[in-house]
């Protein structure tokens, strides 16, 4: 046989296989049993608007805040770190190993229970979801340090040169030459950190929250709960591929992008 | 250390730098002292808070949850990476109806949060799989989905005349993927890897959510037992566990990124191109 022929063959019984698989997929499922579970569209129109006006809208809300936050602590940190006084590379470096190291479910546990007892008069905007909102942007601050400061360091030297023979002061060197570029090299990254931060919000149930705070997840638990069926969280999901995969599209298309110009 | 964005000193820099050290080292300390000073005045850390420590059993049990955490996620890691594996060899595949299923399956479970995949499965399939299949589960099916993307950037940074030498030898596909591409796409993507085991370490402690007995559960037990009622020094002991645990991961992750660079260091004269090229992506990457 000729390998064209066998790998054409090769193809055919793939073709086949997968043919039988989605057929015996669909024979041996128990349809009814998966409709009125997951897609009970009763159940999903009831859902409407507040999945919409509430729990996605604050998915939303909560990331941007997080990604702000952790945006201005995670380029303080980052200087922090390459900084030539030792103490603040100190205390960034161990505030990052921390954080890095922690899960974050952990964290938002700690600031929304923990933390108050210690400290009565500590109180965040926001109650206990105004707290987990706190710990997600530590928690953030320390990744997005460690992703600037990659691409800080991923500057040409020549540029710092460069700038620095001008007359250019280090501050104003950073601020005009090497955050610029660093930006630029570390978008694709950054919006990988965006999509994480929007997945993590799911963990601030845990922090406890009001009924106008919830967002997809817990929003999503409780009408499944409410229901005793599970298209609420089919249709969670759903909203979350709507809201990450055009970032996730969007990172591909940067990376290649960034790969041809190189 | 040495930076890019900072010249060597002069005698008047070096002052200011040891003025600000000083001011920033008092500023820490003093920020330290007042948050230890708090939370012993709260009584949030004063000795009988620590007793549970030396008990024999209360220990054994935290023993016991940390070493259910770690199996779980050993389970989960290993399920990872032959998830991993086989759908990074889906997406690449040549055959339109491997390859799409698979993009499905990929960028599916890496857009849903792992909280919801967790409730999700948990929900409809515990009688069979219970706490532990339900975690291990999901774990697989979000850090697999991860490592999928690793592994094919991994091969697809493989220079391309690797591939190409391999076909004019006589392999087909599958021959070049498993035997050329794979084994160099894992050195290079070996600190990816690691980082994502830590991902999914850390994320074992969401079994929490679903009752697994893990660590945190554990801990929780301690603290919220009228006995002892120390959340801050129990959440330090586990705060510290974990660290130390992923601390070391990561370190090994640098390691072994270092290693391979000098490594690719000394093959410079061998295969000058592409070595440089590799180079610079792990300076980035880093």
């Amino acid at each position: 046989m000729k390998p064209s022929t066998r790998r054409r063959l090769f193809r055919a019984v793939l073709y086949v296989i997968f043919l039988v698989a989605v057929a015996a997929l669909v024979i041996v499922a128990d349809w009814e049993t998966i409709a009125t579970n997951f897609l009970d569209l009763g159940v999903a129109a009831e859902q409407f608007p507040t999945i919409i006006t509430t729990a996605a809208k604050n998915v939303v809300i909560y990331t941007f805040i997080a990604f702000v936050g952790g945006l201005i602590l995670g380029l303080t940190l980052a200087l922090m770190k390459l900084s030539p006084v030792a103490p603040y590379r100190w205390v960034a470096t161990a505030y990052i190993e921390t954080f890095r190291g922690l899960p974050a479910l952990l964290v938002i546990f700690g600031f929304a229970y923990a933390v108050p007892i210690a400290f009565t008069e500590w109180n965040p905007p926001g109650g206990s979801t105004g707290a987990g909102l706190i710990a997600l942007i530590v928690v953030s601050a320390a990744y997005i340090a460690e992703t600037i400061r990659a691409g800080i360091e991923a500057v040409p030297k020549g540029q710092v040169e460069a700038a620095r023979s001008l007359g250019m002061r280090p501050s104003w060197t950073m601020i005009s030459v090497v955050l610029p570029q660093a930006f630029r090299i570390i978008t694709p990254p950054m919006t990988n950190e965006l999509v994480i931060i929007i997945k993590d919000t799911s963990l601030l149930f845990i922090a406890g929250m009001a009924l106008g705070d919830r967002e997809l997840t817990t929003f999503a638990r409780d009408a499944v709960s409410q229901h005793a069926n599970s298209t609420p969280l089919v249709m969670a999901a759903l909203l979350y591929l709507v809201i990450t995969l055009p970032l996730t599209r969007l990172v591909a298309r940067l990376e290649r992008h960034n790969q041809r110009s190189r | 250390m040495s930076s890019v964005l900072f010249e060597e000193p002069g005698p008047k820099t070096r002052a200011r730098h040891r003025t600000w050290a000083v001011l920033g080292s008092i500023v820490i300390l003093a920020f330290l002292a007042l948050v230890i000073l708090k939370l012993w005045t709260e009584g949030a850390i004063t000795p009988d808070k620590w007793s549970f420590l030396t008990m024999p059993s209360i220990l054994l049990g935290l023993f016991e949850a940390l070493l259910s955490t770690l199996f779980a996620a050993a389970i989960a890691i290993v399920l990872s990476v032959v998830f991993g594996l086989i759908f990074a060899a889906g997406r690449l595949s040549r055959v339109a109806v491997i390859r799409w299923p698979s993009i499905l399956v990929i960028e599916f479970f890496r857009a849903v949060p792992l909280l919801l995949l967790i409730f999700f499965i948990f929900l409809v399939y515990s009688d069979v799989l219970g706490a532990l299949g339900s975690l291990v589960i999901s774990l697989m099916l979000y850090n697999g989905s991860v490592l999928a993307e690793v592994f094919r950037a991994g091969i697809l940074a493989v220079p391309k005349g690797q591939a190409e030498a391999g076909y004019a030898i006589g392999m087909n596909r599958g021959q070049v993927l498993r035997l050329i591409q794979l084994p160099q796409a894992i050195r290079t993507m070996l600190p990816a890897i690691i980082s994502q085991c830590v991902v999914a370490l850390k994320d074992t402690a969401l079994g929490f959510t679903i009752a697994y007995p893990g660590f945190v559960r554990e801990g929780e037990l301690i603290f919220t037992s009228t006995l002892y009622n120390n959340p801050i020094a129990v959440g330090i002991v586990l705060a510290a566990v974990f660290i130390a645990i992923n601390y070391s991961l990561s370190r090994l992750a640098v390691y072994l990124e270092g290693r391979q660079r000098a490594k690719m260091a000394g093959q410079q004269g061998m295969d000058q191109t592409a070595s440089t090229t590799e180079a610079t992506d792990a300076n980035t990457g880093a």
